[in-house]
């Protein structure tokens, strides 16, 4: 179960995931469904995706938002609790977190708001057409 | 105008010396011929400017790097106002072009005519179809996108260009911004294009640079969503 030391990975290797313009963006090819977090969630995804524990990523979530840590931790958690869910990610086994990662630029972020996942389904025959093969076998040696 | 002057064929590659023979002959095989067959070379170092040179008219050849920009520089030449887009590594099966263009004429409110691909495996790939349960997706025929087997009318084309930040992942793009804006486009219950899947393919090499497109193309449709809703 989810604790403060935990850390998370996206399940591979059939799920992608990238922030860009502070926006964390997932896509599970095996399911065909793509998701979007809103800039906190963004930010926290930054975090727990570099191997910081939900306690680290609390923490540095709390300090950047001036929060309380208790109320991040109950957020982060929420989050992680939904990724799990999804099966965007899973437990790790890295004992440490990465180096601290550039997080997005806080210019013209509103107020703190608990992060929200979106979850869409429109293009998954898209996504069909040309995934990387996440089913198949590795080729043999040539 | 003749039906078959109506339409050109395009066809990006990129070191593709060991199949473009069968994917251009396929073409001149159709039962309604198109008037040119354009292969865009997008910086190919192999020989396969030279082979598509051997083959003369109807068959032309043109340089342009980047896949998305080499399908964009493509239409500039075409001639006909129906383009037919055909991978340098698959098969249209003879009868491509004439039931595609019969839609045509059936619906003239048509902007593009899709068909469904059926994938079939390069020897060297035999394996792969071996280990996939019957049922897997890739053993049955998908819908393709229009630069895997689509007829469309070059102005439409034209009027949505494809995104070359979108390197690989731009025709799945293209097919998206084109349903946004009102595009008609049909996909015909027909298997017309035969998809080989080889160990060159972009589904075989390049996981990374698959994901990091899928993402970007994502995240575009995710902006322009959010940019026209109220």
């Amino acid at each position: 179960m989810l604790n403060g030391s935990t850390r998370l990975q996206v399940v591979g290797p059939h799920v992608a995931a990238k922030v860009m313009d502070g926006e964390a963006i997932f896509i599970n090819l095996a399911s065909g469904m793509y998701y979007s977090m809103d800039e906190v969630g963004g930010t926290m995804w930054v975090l727990l995706g570099s191997d910081h524990s939900l306690e680290e990523t609390s923490r540095l979530i709390a300090e950047r938002y001036g929060i309380a840590e208790e109320r991040a931790y109950e957020d982060v958690e929420a989050l992680a609790r939904k990724l799990l869910e999804e099966e965007l990610v899973q437990p790790s086994s890295a004992e440490s977190a990465a180096p601290q990662p550039e997080l997005p630029s806080t210019d013209g972020a509103g107020p703190y708001t608990a992060p929200e996942l979106s979850r869409y389904e429109d293009m998954a025959e898209l996504f069909a057409l040309d995934p990387p093969l996440p089913e198949l076998p590795d080729a043999p040696a040539s | 105008m003749a039906r078959s002057s109506r339409i050109s064929c395009l066809v990006p590659v990129y070191n593709g010396e060991r199949y473009i023979a069968e994917a251009l002959d396929s073409l001149l095989a159709q039962t309604l011929l198109p008037r040119e067959i354009i292969v865009v070379d997008d910086g190919s170092t192999d020989g396969t400017a030279e082979i598509v040179r051997g083959y003369g008219p109807p068959v032309f050849c043109l340089h342009q790097e980047n896949a998305a920009a080499a399908r964009n520089r493509g239409l500039q030449e075409v001639q006909g106002d129906l383009v037919a887009y055909l991978d340098a590594d698959d098969i249209a099966v003879p009868e491509r072009i004439e039931r595609q263009m019969a839609r045509f004429e059936i619906r003239p409110e048509l902007d593009a005519s899709l068909a469904y691909v059926e994938n079939f495996w390069d020897d060297d790939l035999r394996h792969e179809m071996e280990g996939l349960d019957s049922d897997n997706p890739w053993r049955k025929p998908l819908p393709g996108t229009v630069t895997q087997a689509g007829l469309a009318r070059r102005g439409v084309l034209t009027s949505i260009p494809f995104d070359p930040e979108i390197p690989i992942c731009h025709d799945q793009d293209w097919y998206v911004r084109a349903t946004e804006c009102g595009t008609v486009i049909e996909v015909l219950p027909e298997i017309l294009v035969k998809r080989r899947m080889h160990r060159n393919s972009l589904s075989h090499s390049g996981r990374d640079a698959v994901e990091q497109d899928m993402l970007l193309w994502v995240k575009k449709a995710l902006d322009r969503r959010r940019s026209v809703e109220p």
